[in-house]
């Protein structure tokens, strides 16, 4: 043993110092994220992670390191790919790409904003030179969008969905959104990841379907490409939502080729009804191995062929997209009514399962077997997942859920459990973690051993602190308001090890419809404090406020998830809060332009800074 | 008519939370007009309440509330630090909680008779909304939990109770469709809906034995689900009607006069109607739900007022025309502001909730002469 660890020890060094020599080439980082959320099941789970852990994750050894400037709001999550050879200095970068609203797709060096001068490794503009320009949230308002008084968007609105990288191929995916005199237009792009080119000839996005009733057109003025682009099995499938519902509009769901960016397949929710959105509040379209699609819809009809207020599985046949099931909660009528979207966020599976679960503005949280065949997604559980603090605060689920599958540390809770646990089961914990609007981070239990595979409906673990932490102040004898659109969440872990999960909230007041300050927090996955409680609490390791000189994430950008690799996380941020600002709602008018991509990571060491 | 939108009751009154609170912060209608009889909201003239405070109260849903009889005994809940919620019975200063039965982690009472009899519902999961655990109606008396089983489906839930012991509610069937029931000596037994419907509930009884509460009607609209109020005497369902062509209504509340108060679509959105002699009359009380009439016909309830950016809820007393938000009708410099009123009883106390130092409390107001 003495021998091998000296063994160890000599190639620690050796690998030390030929570093410090410059003359190793340095160890290829694994992780990509090259989609958002990580993968097509959408997990938003980096289980690769070997840097950060519980134990390093503090104010003293964990911060922003630095932050790069963007042209405008961004609504992606940034991407990653690691080792690529870039041709503006023919260097090999770990790059994380981000888009913001301007159209504006950026390609930055990962590690040190010093790279390139301290210049994007490439930007792209895509918004053709004028009269053509990027549409803004006043030009939808001037049409009559929201009553002539749209704000979903603060300013631009060009791109939104976050792209995808197909990284065969090195070919980042995106929509634009411009407007041409009165025309919009929205296009298909496929950019080098390299270099920032255009690979093929944007594909202007189209699409007619023919119905007992008449054609229904895909409208680029009133449909929003909200969710995330996602790549399945050679094929770029886009969804598309409303703006503020301003109508008459159908959600879509299209699909094109990576190779030529041809139109594969255009589905409509309501072909024959109205409304149906595709929005997911930025998640991604959920892909099986199959590849078959998992999309959750917003309010609009459902009744035949059309299916608002549902998930919906969606099977690629010979081209075109059926719908092979689908589960729609039978108060989708009641949703309907009250714009409570069952849409709003986006579905997970959970592993080794057939199941997928994920919820809506209503708070409830759904559970649902996705091996029925029998047209109809069979429903195993729903229940309240979201509870907001007293008042008249909403109790939306934005977020998407995320999974992690913990080594076991914790006893079974009851006897009956202990009981019913299989001596493999007790290796390991899973969980799901959902922050609803208003209310706590919460950990749910996902139970599978008795043949009857639900979640525990009370949390086992939530954390100190609601979102957003600081409430608008209310007149007298009013209850508190609270605020949207509660948290995005990202996990890393180590395996079933040192798992962290990464949580981006508004941090006061409500981020609907105004641009409010955010925090990034921290937490330890399944470490919780105080386990013999009937709900345990979620260790905070770490937030942005905490030492928010350096450490600030900025304005909270909306609907945008963390993105940990290798050791960093990326987090995007809409300007910077003036530091009196830091703690209190933000003022009635605030710049709606910036934009900036924050670099967190393990901070330089006293002895290495010297 | 929202609760009976939903297939699954056991979700019912998580469905109306979601939904009132959505009303008061998302979708505010621009117009809060009121009809011309509702004249008055408070002055000299209002009536004069003492507030009791009963303590904090975990809100739930606008549909569970708490019970009153004609005694001032009034039945809540509280939530203990295991976060489980248990019934308490509180007659004058004294407070005495309801057995929850064995295996169940919650229990909720409703409504309270003159024998201080409560009814309710129980749920197996501390989780109080979650379709995997049991949900029963409950009745809770002498002492005991009994449980008044279901209509053959798997879940029921138990609304109101008069003073001869019959017990209404809603049921599951074995066909997983809902069903309005009505529960005596020992027995439960579905209300029919109403022709063309599938769906009903019942929310109140009479000494009577005459029931109110809601039914799906036959409608040419397969993606519409339609509810008018109605009323049962003998188990034979009476439609109360609509204020409006092709809107819903439902019946919260009926008196020993047969007079019944509820919810419809109005002309300018929901508004408060009153039933009585055959007629469905709108109060004018937009954005308003009635929880209660007395015998004196005395409509007390809930309405959401407020710009959008700040909506908040107030307490109401109709009283023969005149509309008093009972923050109003407290004593000078009373602390507390009354967001709901759920019952009321011939004696004109008042059952609600108030907000004193940013907490909810249930209140028992009590008239000053």
């Amino acid at each position: 043993m003495i021998i091998m660890r000296k063994i160890i020890r000599g190639v620690l060094f050796a690998g030390i110092a030929a570093n410090l020599g410059g003359l190793a080439v340095q160890a290829q980082p694994k992780v990509s994220v090259w989609t958002q959320h990580n993968n097509n099941s959408r997990t938003g789970s980096n289980t690769s992670e070997t840097v950060l852990k519980p134990g390093n994750i503090n104010v003293r050894g964990f911060g922003k390191l630095f932050s790069y400037t963007l042209d405008d709001q961004t609504y992606s999550q940034p991407l990653y790919i690691p080792g690529l050879t870039m041709e503006v200095d023919g260097q090999v970068h770990n790059v994380v790409f981000v888009t913001t609203v301007n159209n504006t797709v950026y390609a930055w060096d990962a590690d040190s904003d010093e790279a390139n001068g301290g210049r994007p490794l490439w930007k792209v503009n895509l918004t053709p030179p004028q009269p053509a320009r990027v549409p803004s949230a006043d030009d939808m308002s001037a049409l009559g969008a929201c009553g002539y008084h749209y704000h979903d968007f603060a300013g631009n609105m060009g791109m939104v969905g976050t792209p995808v990288i197909d990284t065969d191929s090195n070919t980042l995916y995106v929509v634009s959104h411009i407007i041409t005199g009165d025309k919009h237009v929205q296009r298909l792009h496929a950019l080098d990841i390299t270099n920032g080119k255009e690979k093929l000839k944007a594909r202007e996005i189209e699409a007619k379907i023919k119905t007992i009733y008449g054609n229904v057109e895909f409208n680029p003025l009133l449909n929003n490409q909200r969710p995330a682009l996602a790549l399945v099995k050679g094929v770029i499938y886009i969804g598309w939502s409303s703006y503020c519902d301003w109508g008459p509009y159908h959600g879509w769901l299209m699909g094109y080729r990576t190779s030529d960016l041809s139109q594969v397949t255009a589905w409509s929710t309501t072909a024959t009804g109205q409304e149906g959105g595709i929005w997911q509040s930025g998640q991604g379209v959920m892909a099986d191995d199959k590849g078959n699609l998992y999309v959750v819809t917003g309010n609009g009809t459902s009744k035949g062929e059309n299916y608002s207020e549902s998930v919906v599985e969606l099977t690629p046949d010979r081209g075109a997209l059926q719908v092979s099931s689908f589960f729609t909660p039978n108060n989708w009528a009641f949703l309907n009514q009250k714009d409570l979207d069952f849409g709003s966020a986006g579905v997970i599976p959970i592993p080794d399962t057939t199941l997928i679960a994920g919820g809506g503005k209503e708070g409830m949280f759904y559970l649902i077997d996705a091996s029925s065949r029998f047209r109809q997604l069979k429903l195993l559980q729903e229940f309240q997942a979201v509870w907001p603090s007293p008042g008249t605060a909403t109790m939306h689920i934005h977020g998407s859920p995320v999974y992690y599958e913990a080594k076991s540390e914790t006893k079974s809770e009851t006897k009956a459990e202990a009981k019913s646990e299989t001596s493999s089961e007790t290796k390991s914990d899973k969980y799901i973690y959902l922050w609803g609007e208003n209310d706590f981070l919460r950990a749910f239990k996902f139970i599978n051993t008795d043949g009857s595979p639900h979640l525990k409906s009370t949390a086992v673990a939530v954390s100190s602190m609601r979102a957003p932490q600081i409430l608008a102040p209310t007149p007298p004898g009013e209850t508190p308001k609270g605020g949207m659109p509660g948290g995005f969440l990202s996990i890393s872990s180590n395996g079933k090890e040192d798992g962290i999960i990464w949580a981006l909230t508004v941090y006061a007041c409500n981020a609907n419809q105004h641009v409010e300050p955010g925090i990034l927090y921290a937490f330890d996955a399944s470490d919780f404090l105080g386990k013999n409680d009937v709900t345990a609490q979620l260790k905070e390791l770490w937030n942005s406020k905490e030492y928010a000189v350096r450490d600030d994430v900025g304005y909270f950008a909306k609907f945008t998830y963390p993105t940990v690799a290798n050791g960093k996380v990326y987090v995007a941020g809409w300007g910077t809060v003036p530091p009196h600002e830091w703690d209190k709602c933000a003022p009635q008018v605030v710049p709606s332009d910036r934009g900036e991509l924050n670099v967190y990571g393990l901070l330089p060491s006293p002895l290495s800074a010297k | 008519m929202k609760l009976l939108r939903q297939q699954r009751p056991w979700l019912t009154w998580r469905r109306a939370w979601p939904a009132l609170i959505a009303a008061t912060t998302l979708f505010i209608p621009l117009l809060m007009s009121q009809s011309a009889a509702v004249v008055q909201r408070g002055g000299s003239s209002a009536p004069r309440y003492e507030v009791s405070d009963l303590g904090p109260i975990p809100m739930l849903a606008s549909d569970v509330v708490p019970g009153l009889n004609s005694l001032g005994d009034t039945v809540i809940w509280r939530q203990d630090e295991s976060l489980a919620f248990a019934p308490i019975l509180i007659s004058g200063h004294q407070q005495m909680p309801l057995k929850i039965p064995q295996g169940y982690q919650n229990g909720f009472a409703y409504s309270l008779n003159n024998k201080r009899n409560a009814v309710g519902w129980a749920n197996t999961t501390l989780n109080p909304v979650d379709s995997f655990s049991v949900t029963h109606a409950f009745l809770f008396a002498h002492d005991q939990a009994s449980d008044l089983g279901t209509l053959g489906g798997r879940w029921s839930r138990a609304y109101a109770i008069n003073n001869r012991d019959m017990i209404v509610g809603i049921s599951e069937l074995a066909n997983e469709q809902q069903r309005a029931f009505w529960y005596v000596d020992g027995k439960m037994s579905p209300l029919a809906p109403l022709p063309g419907g599938q769906s009903s509930v019942a929310f109140a009884v009479n000494d009577k034995g005459t029931v109110a509460g809601g039914s799906e009607v036959a409608h040419t609209n397969s993606a519409k689900v339609v509810v008018h109020a109605v009323l049962w005497r003998n188990s034979v369902p009476t439609d109360m009607g609509v204020l409006q062509p092709s809107g819903n209504s439902v019946a919260h509340a009926i008196n020993n006069h047969d007079e019944a108060v509820g919810t419809a679509d109005g002309l300018a959105g929901k508004t408060v109607f009153l039933y009585r002699n055959g007629r469905m009359l709108d109060l004018g009380i937009q954005r308003g739900r009635a929880f209660a009439i007395n015998d004196k016909q005395q409509i007390v309830g809930t309405q959401q007022v407020g710009e959008d950016r700040h909506p908040h809820s107030l307490g109401f007393l109709w009283d023969h025309g005149n509309f008093y938000d009972l923050s109003n009708c407290l004593p000078k410099g009373s602390p507390y502001q009354i967001q709901e009123a759920f019952r009321i009883n011939d004696a004109g106390q008042i059952l609600g909730t108030g907000v004193f130092a940013d907490q909810l409390h249930a209140l028992l107001l009590t008239p000053v002469n």
